[in-house]
């Protein structure tokens, strides 16, 4: 009778301990990469100044964000753009960009968003918005910007995208505006041509695979 | 040799506008490569790539032209070649 009810007794314990650790599986925060395989990801900018209308993109975007479906809140992480990757449609204006007035891309090669904490957040079945509260470097100054974020949590889609793989996927949508003056970004010269207020709409997919 | 320079002058001018509105009349700078925007099916995410292509602008209608009265102007170096009277 006793070796029975402490088989019974371990059997309890093994299923308790199961039941825990994936519940701790479940809750715990996802890893999502955002080193797109399909080359989507992108930031998009425009310039509006008096004079001249100037849009581009970069596509060279990695980073990872920690997310919990269950806890958006506790959203942190780091989206990274390569700088080498702006790009505008003309070849000499691109060329200026990249170049030591401007984005300086072979001295800051990176700019960067970490977000540190997301508020006023708005969960609609599988899609949260609210903002997101981080730091944006660019050219080594860093700016604390409070910008609005869209998430779109999407449950088991990764293989939908990747062939022959598993996990979840994670797009955030941001549109927000920053001041190349605060950036160092050849300040205070040429803004008839060139605009000091920068728009940026971010649109960007990472994937947490199992 | 005047009229060859003119000529020359009107084809630039004519090839040039030719050009930028066969390319789509673009009156923006000139570029060398064109955004491609697809949309991805899985995130709706809009991709843009870009592909090398040449679409003349104003700066190209504008060197154009300069080249045109480059040989508009070079034409009045030569004079006119005068028919002897009897």
């Amino acid at each position: 009778m006793i070796p029975s009810l402490n088989k019974m007794k371990t059997n309890v314990f093994s299923v308790a301990a199961l039941a825990a650790l994936t519940l701790s599986a479940v809750a715990a925060p996802q890893s999502f990469d955002f080193k797109d395989p399909k080359g989507v990801n992108n930031a998009a900018f425009k310039l509006d100044a008096p004079l001249e209308a100037i849009s581009g993109s970069a596509n060279g975007i990695t980073g990872k964000i920690l997310f919990d479906p269950e806890k958006p809140a506790d959203t942190r992480g780091k989206i990274v753009i390569a700088s080498s990757s702006i790009t505008v449609p003309n070849a000499m204006m691109n060329s200026h960009l990249h170049g030591e007035k401007w984005i300086h891309a072979a001295k800051y090669p990176e700019l960067s968003f970490e977000v540190k904490a997301l508020r006023n957040l708005k969960t609609s079945g599988d899609v949260t918005t609210g903002e997101a509260v981080g730091s944006f470097t660019c050219k080594d100054v860093s700016k604390e910007l409070i910008i609005p974020v869209k998430l779109s949590y999407l449950k088991d889609k990764l293989g939908n995208r990747v062939p022959n793989m598993k996990g979840d996927l994670l797009v955030i949508r941001s549109n927000f505006t920053i001041k190349r003056s605060e950036f160092n970004i050849n300040p205070g010269q040429a803004e008839d041509k060139v605009s000091d207020e920068i728009e940026l709409a971010l649109s960007i997919a990472g994937a947490a695979a199992r | 040799m005047r009229n060859l320079f003119r000529m020359l002058s009107l084809a630039t001018l004519l090839l040039a506008a030719g050009v930028w509105v066969l390319t789509g009349a673009n009156r923006g700078w000139t570029k060398n490569s064109i955004p491609l925007k697809s949309a991805d099916p899985v995130t709706g995410i809009e991709g843009v790539v870009y592909e090398r292509k040449f679409v003349p602008g104003m700066d190209f209608l504008a060197a154009s032209g300069t080249v045109a009265a480059i040989f508009a102007g070079a034409s009045f170096l030569f004079q006119t070649r005068k028919t002897k009277s009897k």
